[in-house]
């Protein structure tokens, strides 16, 4: 698949850009929609059955909701104030039932089509232990797409409703929102008040929108296609066959997959947020050069934003504010106020990346995967206070030049050890790729067959590309805003400059064989 | 009114100057587009069969530059083919000119085109098709026409070429010459794999073959009795797709026409091909190893089968160009 999706967006965003613009204002957002179906139905095909149902479960849940809270304005008048908290908490019941139901059943939808074999193999595995042998039906059916992304967007979508964020919308509204086609391959997860009113806005042809999106496939398709196609050959190789290799490059192939895994995945954003662009509609920012966090906080504020934003607002929120919290945090007053917002840290936290590592896949490994950075949060928080202690005695400015270099590093570090359990095959491989990297062995990669020569240069060369040009935007340097406000004949210079790159530096066709996307499965 | 004549008059030169410009700009823009990728074609083509993606390119539009009527046998079929079969293996072992006249994905209805378009060109006395293609579905360009959208997509489809570009890609128009491996794609990768020949099963249901694939089956069958060529028909190895399901399809026709068919992927005799290391993909395409392996085997059952249709041409002064091509063979086979 690879790159054929972005192509196949692409081809179809552009058929659909010309329907668009051919059309009256007010036809153009139930011209989205309409396409926006068909693309997944093109793609998923019966599949798209799932779809239809999470868009129709959250329309009905969000017009109840609108229904408890006209019911409630209507009846509260003339109630004294017990009375109208009586009424309130009884609406209030009503809608965590809606909600409550609405998302069971998309869960159950997720659960069953991408969990089920996942939960199946630990049941057998946990009655194993007590020679009880069971067999759990092993489901074999075809995901359907992007549905990790639109069941959590539809969920927040009727949270957000419940919690009086906004009214719920009409049928069209709901499913235009979770529907969109250019975001339901690999997101960004959208907030229903950000992205609506641009989708019914039905804005015409605008050259900054035109040329900005643009420069935005094009970025998208070189960092898909130059850089992360090209890294895959090593990292693919070094992780199918990690017994074959040590040492060196064992590493390299761990720092490559790390760099691909955001060229690619930023790439996609990229082009997807590209394609949005072009009928001037904005998506939300899922990267934020994450490479330069100086913690891994930092980090997931800048990598994946959108995901972090929806843990943060639908899971750790929640969790935080419940009131079992609540009761706990009142019991533990006798501790201090650091003690107390650890425990409760800890705690909504553990929910927090118990789901970040679920959403990545159904296995061990990612649950492994979500615990590993739990642990790196709360030993974070828990030593915060010993090294600002050490710092100020060292009389350290933890501020300076060289100090924020070695935090970037540090990260550095201790992301690709995520990454190395995140692509790893097995939690064994990854322990053992990880005992590898410190055991001696070829260094010389060209040698080992794996790439050639020309390819490895060009790997080092577009990774520099990367990394100057995320220098660049951390500098709060627009290079959108440079290039749209250059004449037309330089901005088409430069849009057929990076197609030429794409086109001679991809690593496609006679040679290279596309890699399937790694968050596309999700 | 004079007034607001002159004005509209001034507004529409100045309105035409500025169309006329924007116009004038897009075509010198377009214009310079189309040179420059005009260009980009000449740069990224093969110049030869040494370049990259140069044998699979020539050894098919190089065809027509064979001495009319010299060649014996034709190897047809899709990619599967033209990794398989080496002319020059043939040449070398029973002295039989032929050529390989197969592309990626050829379905049998391509192959019944480029069959007749060989028939243009060469009177071949037998023809030796991989049954591969029957299986394949049928693509819109093929064959020829194929070769021509190519050579206009040229820096797309060999863009990989970049490594190799040197001073003579930007100076040299490629020109068409002999094919020195005629038609055989040599792959010089070995590739791991643990498959293994598979068994001859005629109890399991034959695979459905489509009436426009079995349309052209017959349409090739009797193309062949037209002109007076034996065909045979061979599966060639390839495990990663292979099924009796298949094969079996294949064995029916094969009976039903009279046909020899020589399933490679199962046992037969005196065929021991080592799986190990005769392929460059997983178990999909032979390298040079398994072509050669391949090649010698079907040399000495030609030879068996049909050298009262065929003249051994080593010792033919007519054939010195082919001669003198063998030593070269070796050598690049023994490169490897």
């Amino acid at each position: 698949m690879g790159f054929k999706i972005g192509i196949y967006l692409l081809l179809f965003a552009s058929i659909v850009y010309a329907i668009y613009l051919a059309l009256p204002k007010k036809a153009r957002p139930f011209c989205l929609l309409a396409f926006s179906i068909l693309f997944y139905v093109i793609y998923s095909k019966f599949l798209t059955i799932f779809l239809l149902l999470t868009i129709l479960t959250v329309y009905f849940g969000g017009i109840a909701i609108n229904k408890f809270n006209d019911k409630f304005a209507l009846q509260k008048q003339g109630l004294e104030k017990e009375d109208r908290k009586k009424l309130k908490q009884k609406f209030n019941r009503k809608k965590f039932w809606v909600v409550f139901c609405v998302i069971l059943v998309n869960l159950a939808f997720i659960g069953v089509l991408k969990y089920f074999n996942f939960f199946g193999s630990i049941f057998e595995g946990f009655f194993s232990w007590f020679n009880v042998t069971i067999h759990w039906p092993v489901l074999k059916i075809a995901l359907p797409l992007g549905i990790s992304y639109y069941t959590l967007t539809a969920i927040g979508y009727l949270v957000d409703v419940n919690r009086g964020k906004y009214r719920a919308g009409n049928f069209w509204q709901v499913a235009l929102f979770i529907g969109y086609f250019p975001q339901l391959y690999e997101g960004p997860f959208a907030r229903f008040d950000q992205l609506s009113p641009q989708l019914w806005e039905g804005k015409g042809f605008d050259a900054n929108n035109f040329y900005g999106g643009l420069l935005s496939i094009l970025w998208g398709f070189f960092k898909k296609m130059v850089i992360a196609d090209r890294l895959a050959i090593i990292a693919t190789e070094v992780f199918s066959n990690y017994a074959q290799y040590n040492g060196i490059i064992i590493l390299l192939g761990i720092v490559l997959f790390t760099i691909q895994l955001y060229a690619e995945f930023s790439g996609i954003i990229d082009i997807a947020s590209g394609v949005s662009e072009l009928f001037g509609i904005k998506l939300a920012k899922n990267f934020n050069q994450p490479f330069f966090s100086r913690n891994v906080g930092e980090f997931w504020r800048r990598w994946h934003i959108s995901l972090g934003a929806w843990l943060k607002d639908y899971i750790f929120y929640p969790v935080s504010m419940s009131r079992g919290i609540t009761k706990l945090n009142k019991k533990m007053q006798k501790l201090n106020s650091f003690m107390q917002l650890f425990i409760t840290s800890s705690i909504a936290l553990l929910a927090v990346w118990l789901t970040n590592g679920l959403w990545h896949g159904a296995g061990a490994k990612y649950i492994v995967y979500g615990m590993y950075y739990y642990v790196l949060m709360l030993v974070g928080l828990c030593c915060e206070p010993l090294f600002a202690k050490i710092y100020k005695k060292m009389k350290i400015n933890k501020d300076s030049k060289p100090m924020i270099v070695l935090s970037f590093l540090k990260t550095f570090v201790l992301v690709n050890l995520g990454m190395l359990i995140f692509r790893a095959n097995s939690l064994t491989a990854a322990v053992k790729m990880f005992g590898g990297i410190f055991t001696g062995g070829q260094i010389d990669i060209i040698r080992t067959g794996i790439i050639d020569c020309q390819d490895f240069i060009m790997c080092f060369v577009t990774i520099a590309i990367l990394f100057a040009v995320d220098i660049i935007k951390e500098k709060n340097i627009n290079i959108k805003q440079w290039f749209l406000t250059r004449k037309t004949a330089l901005k088409l210079t430069i849009v057929i400059l990076i197609l030429v790159l794409i086109v001679v530096f991809g690593a496609y066709g006679n040679g290279y064989v596309p890699p399937d996307p790694i968050y596309g499965a999700f | 009114m004079a007034m607001a004549m002159s004005h509209l008059t001034l507004f529409m030169e100045r309105f035409n100057m500025k169309v006329k410009k924007r116009v004038l700009t897009i075509v010198v823009f377009l214009l310079a587009l189309i040179l420059v990728y005009g260009y980009a074609i000449i740069i990224f083509m093969p110049k030869d069969e040494n370049d990259l993606g140069g044998s699979r390119y020539y050894g098919y539009v190089n065809f027509k530059y064979e001495r009319k009527n010299s060649i014996d046998a034709i190897f047809c079929g899709d990619s599967n083919a033209y990794c398989g079969f080496s002319p020059l293996e043939l040449y070398k072992q029973v002295g039989i000119t032929s050529y390989t006249r197969a592309g990626s994905q050829e379905s049998i209805i391509n192959v019944e085109t480029i069959l007749k378009e060989t028939l243009k060109y060469q009177k071949p006395k037998l023809m030796v098709m991989d049954v591969d293609c029957m299986f394949q579905p049928n693509i819109f360009f093929s064959g020829t026409t194929r070769q021509k959208f190519i050579n206009l997509i040229a820096p797309f489809y060999f863009h990989a070429r970049w490594k190799e570009l040197s001073f003579k890609d930007f100076v040299t128009v490629p020109k068409p010459t002999k094919s020195f491996l005629k038609g055989y794609v040599l792959e010089r990768n070995v590739y791991t794999n643990s498959y293994k020949k598979g068994v001859t099963n005629l109890s399991i249901a034959p695979k459905d073959l489509d009436i426009s694939i079995k349309k052209s089956f017959n349409n090739i069958v009797n193309i062949c009795k037209n002109h007076n060529i034996a065909l045979v028909l061979v599966y060639l190895p390839a495990p990663a797709s292979w099924t009796n399901a298949k094969s079996n399809a294949i064995q029916q026709l094969a009976n039903e026409y009279n046909l020899p068919y020589l399933d490679l992927n199962c046992e037969y005799e005196g065929f021991e091909l080592n799986y190990a290391n005769s392929f460059y993909d997983d178990g999909e395409h032979l390298n040079f190893k398994g072509a050669t392996y391949v090649t010698q085997f079907l040399s000495y059952y030609i030879k068996e089968n049909y050298s009262f249709v065929i003249n051994d041409h080593r010792q033919d002064k007519n054939f010195d160009n082919w001669n003198s091509l063998i030593p070269l063979y070796d050598q690049l086979i023994q490169t490897y």
